[in-house]
Formats: C-alpha cells, sequence, structure tokens
C-alpha cells in the first residue's frame, strides 16, 4: 500500500487532487509518515483519523483481495469495517474533485483530529464528511450536504446546528464542543475548498 | 521459530526468534546493541529509531522479520573506529542532551534528517522534521543548534 509521505509528496496528486495530498501530511510524524500506509488506516478505522474522512468526504471505492467497496458502506463502526477475516485491501481509488478541501482541529499532544472534516463537490455529489466527533466513527452531515447543493459556500451553513446526540465526550471535549467545532471546521473546509477550485462551477 | 537474516552496522546477522519480536527487541536482546533505546514502545517519543534501508524507521513499531534481508544502521553503527559521526560530535560540541536518553533517536532522525532534507537546515524545518522524537530533559534549543551544525558539518 502507499505511504503517507508518498501521497502527500505525489506530484500527480498535488496537481489534480491537492485535498487528498494535504491529509497525510498531517498524520503522525516524519517518521510514521515514512511507515503507515492509507490501507493500514483505513483499515484499523481509527474514530479519529484523518484518512476515513477522506475517503468517505471524496466517495472512494476500496479495492480488496475479494471486491469492490464504496466507502459509504465500508466503514461500519469505531475500528470496524466491512473487511471479512480473510480480506485485504489492495487498493484504493478516488474520483477527482475540482473543489475539495480537508480541515482538522489537531489534538495538540497525540496530532490525531478532535474533530475534522473533509468537503467535496464533484458535480451534483456533495459530501461532507466528519472524524473525531461520532461515537461510532466517521459519517456524513446531511444536514449540511443538502443546504450546499443551493450554493457550496461556507455561508450556505451558517445557522445550521449539528445536534450533540452520538457525539463523543471525553476528557478533550465534550459532545456539545465537537458538534460547534464541525460547524467551525467545515466552514474552513468549504473556504478552502471553493478558494482551491474556483468560484461557481 | 523462524530465522531472521539482516545486516546490521555492516555485519550479516542470523537468529531464530519467535515471529512478535520487535526489531528493538531483536537489537537490543539477540544482538546487545542497547544503544536502541524503548521510550514509548508506542512510536511517539522517537528513541528506537534506527535506519533501515537508509530511511529512519521506529524500531519498537516493526517486527523483526520486517527487515529480513534490510541493512540496518543503528547509533553504535555511525561512528568511524575512534572517531565520531560529525552529527555525534555536533551534540557533544553544543552540549544537545542531559540524561541522555533521547540522544541515540535524536543522532539517528537527525541523520536521517540530512540526507532528506540536506545539509542547511533552519530552526524551523529542524524543529517540524523532530516532531517524532521527544526530549524530557532539556528542552530543544541546544538539540536544534546541534543539529544545524552537524548538516553543515557532514558536507
Amino acid at each position: 500500500m502507499t505511504k503517507h509521505d508518498d501521497v502527500a509528496n505525489s506530484p500527480v496528486l498535488k496537481e489534480h487532487l491537492p485535498a487528498l495530498a494535504s491529509v497525510p501530511a498531517q498524520i503522525g510524524d516524519p517518521h510514521v509518515r515514512q511507515a503507515g500506509t492509507i490501507g493500514g488506516s483505513i483499515a484499523n478505522n481509527d474514530p479519529n483519523a484523518d484518512y476515513p474522512a477522506a475517503c468517505l468526504g471524496l466517495g472512494a471505492t476500496i479495492v480488496t483481495s475479494k471486491r469492490k467497496i464504496p466507502a459509504d458502506e465500508f466503514f461500519t463502526g469505531m475500528f470496524s469495517t466491512a473487511l471479512e477475516p480473510d480480506e485485504i485491501i489492495t487498493r484504493v481509488s478516488f474520483p477527482i474533485a475540482k473543489k475539495a478541501a480537508y480541515q482538522k482541529f489537531r489534538h495538540p499532544a497525540s496530532g490525531f483530529a478532535l474533530v475534522g472534516v473533509f468537503v467535496s463537490k464533484r458535480g451534483p455529489d456533495i459530501r461532507v464528511a466528519v472524524t473525531g466527533a461520532g461515537s461510532n466513527g466517521v459519517f456524513r452531515v446531511t444536514a449540511f450536504e443538502e443546504a450546499l447543493k443551493k450554493r457550496f459556500s461556507p455561508k450556505s451553513i451558517e445557522g445550521i446546528a449539528v445536534p450533540a446526540d452520538g457525539l463523543n465526550s471525553d476528557i478533550h471535549a465534550n459532545a456539545e464542543y465537537r458538534a460547534h467545532l464541525i460547524g467551525v471546521m467545515a466552514k474552513r473546509a468549504l473556504a478552502a475548498a471553493t478558494a482551491r477550485g474556483g468560484g461557481e462551477d | 521459530m523462524p530465522t531472521v537474516s539482516m545486516t546490521v552496522n555492516g555485519k550479516a546477522v542470523t537468529a531464530d526468534v519467535e515471529p512478535r519480536t520487535l526489531l528493538v527487541q531483536f537489537l537490543r536482546e539477540n544482538l546487545r546493541l542497547t544503544g536502541t533505546h524503548v521510550g514509548c514502545d508506542t512510536s511517539q517519543c522517537g528513541a528506537c529509531l534506527v535506519h533501515v534501508d537508509g530511511h529512519a524507521r521506529k524500531s519498537c513499531t516493526m517486527f523483526a522479520w520486517q527487515a529480513e534481508g534490510a541493512n540496518v544502521t543503528t547509533i553504535e553503527g555511525v561512528a568511524n573506529g575512534n572517531t565520531l559521526h560529525p552529527m555525534q560530535e555536533a551534540f557533544r560540541e553544543h552540549h544537545a542532551l542531559q540524561c541522555g536518553y533521547c540522544t541515540p533517536g535524536m543522532i539517528m532522525a537527525a541523520i536521517d534528517m540530512v540526507n532528506r532534507k540536506g545539509n542547511e537546515l533552519d530552526d524551523h524545518t529542524i524543529r517540524q522534521e523532530l516532531d517524532g522524537n521527544l526530549c524530557r530533559c532539556t528542552g530543544y534549543h541546544n538539540i536544534v543548534k546541534a543539529i544545524a551544525a552537524g548538516a553543515r558539518a557532514m558536507k
């Protein structure tokens, strides 16, 4: 599988899908990024990991030794995936989205996402995927996605509250704080995505 | 038990080890190369850094068998006889340590940093690159100075 450093420094990704290249640059430290891989990260499906948000937020396809699994069906819960015991990830395929970005509120000690939001717009397919917050792992914010269908802009989600139900509370942040952060990080991601992808399309 | 073979500091080594043996255990317990330290055992602190085929790796987070056939360099392998490696000399010169526990990992990280980023390293780059190496004694000021000087001395 492809190492974090290779994704972060890929000239092809930097040109065509810089939002994806930006994700592993924020994982771990230089030595971890020379060892860890995208397949390892999503097979583990840590609820605070970055790559699950990128896969769900871009609508990736996870290719295994047996089949192709859409990201929407791959992540089944905290540290759980659709993988069977004798099945291994061989490839991850990403569609190119002109407007896409990832914004992460980094836990200062661990570097994991306290909340991370990946947004993308590919024609009519709009995705907002959140990691770090859900007690069942990565999830999509359909209320944001619906609002963004009118206009893909940070303004479109102003005033829409994310409910704290089903979000994690721990010593670092309670569920209400995480709910608030989802809105903040989503707006930052939308601003970055529209700045990167140009105006209306 | 499976057999693993690799080259460590230029010498071919072979041993029968349990499959779950970590590279750092193999280096410290089988080969008695105790310069490589274990701090956190969870990939955070960098005390266990060694070079595997030229890349810095945290040896607490890989199995010995994953280094099968590889060329491994530990802190014991960087000096040239009695002459310290320029990076070791820079750490000595700039007093870049207090208790010394993190120092082998710091030096292996610093050499890897020079290999990847070149001989002219600014403070910001060095501090960014030291993200995976923790020192709990001195703060990082003299370590950063030593790495900048050691990098230039490695030219």
